[in-house]
């Protein structure tokens, strides 16, 4: 069972679910069971928090790819809480910063042999939640997902 | 994430990928379809019934696929999508650039019979 662990009275007020996990691709379907149970545990109908475990799968799965890399130690910190009416996913990480404006937003219209390969995680990250937000500091990068419960 | 092909009696490839098709279990299919790709006379099947989450990872396995294959003049054929696996495809778009059948049967006739990808 994933660690949730509510923290009532701490900032944000309200409950926050939150995960630690080492960057292995092994912790993706930890994390995908622990965002699940965090979201419907923030209210989200089952298919809303379908959703946010697959933003979230696809932006983790980058971090331990993409910004550590494969077989480098590093940690992933999640944390699922409520603001107003907005679910909202924060995942931090110290590996290399990341520049979503590198990535070409992907055609998902063109035929078989056309189709890039890459971009589709961010392109899903962004199509499934209503913001979402890379901040890189020299401390680690803080992703920062909103998705609202009402849409 | 295992998924080693049967072949059926007219040489297609049938696969039957389980669970979550994510970036950890994506490279295990791709290996059992490029393996499927060199012991297969006709097309492959996969059928993703019991596929019950797939990320951007399993998709570009599956694309890379579908383009060694096609060069071979076969087809990738996709069976028993589940309607949150079938969301996943729509929302890519992935659902304009392969076959996807109801069921195996129909896959494999499709297949058999030569049929052009949908």
């Amino acid at each position: 069972m994933p660690s949730a662990a509510s923290k009532p009275g701490a900032l944000p007020q309200g409950p926050c679910f939150e995960l630690t996990v080492a960057s292995d691709l092994s912790n993706l379907s930890r994390i995908a069971d622990f965002v699940l149970q965090a979201a419907v545990g923030l209210g989200l109908d089952e298919k809303q928090a379908y959703e946010v475990q697959m933003a979230t799968d696809e932006a983790c799965a980058n971090i331990i790819e993409h910004a550590y890399g494969l077989g480098v130690a590093g940690e992933i910190a999640i944390r699922c809480t409520l603001e107003g009416d907005d679910v909202v996913v924060t995942i931090r990480d110290r590996g290399r910063p990341f520049d979503p404006s590198e990535v070409a937003e992907p055609d998902i219209t063109c035929a078989l042999e056309e189709r890039q390969i890459g971009g589709l995680g961010l392109y899903f990250m962004r199509k499934l939640m209503d913001s979402v937000e890379f901040t890189c500091r020299p401390e680690g990068n803080t992703l920062r997902m909103v998705r609202r419960r009402t849409r | 994430m295992t998924a080693q092909a049967a072949l059926t009696a007219s040489g297609q490839a049938l696969l039957a990928p389980e669970g979550r098709l994510d970036a950890l279990t994506a490279p295990t299919l791709e290996r059992d379809l490029r393996q499927a790709l060199t012991t297969a006379r006709g097309d492959i099947v996969v059928d993703m019934g019991r596929v019950s989450y797939i990320s951007s990872s399993g998709l570009r396995v599956l694309l890379v696929a579908a383009r060694l294959v096609r060069q071979k003049g076969r087809t990738l054929r996709l069976c028993c999508l589940s309607p949150r696996v079938a969301e996943v495809f729509a929302l890519a778009g992935f659902d304009m650039v392969f076959p996807l059948h109801s069921s195996r049967e129909e896959a494999c006739r499709a297949g058999h019979l030569g049929l052009p990808p949908a």
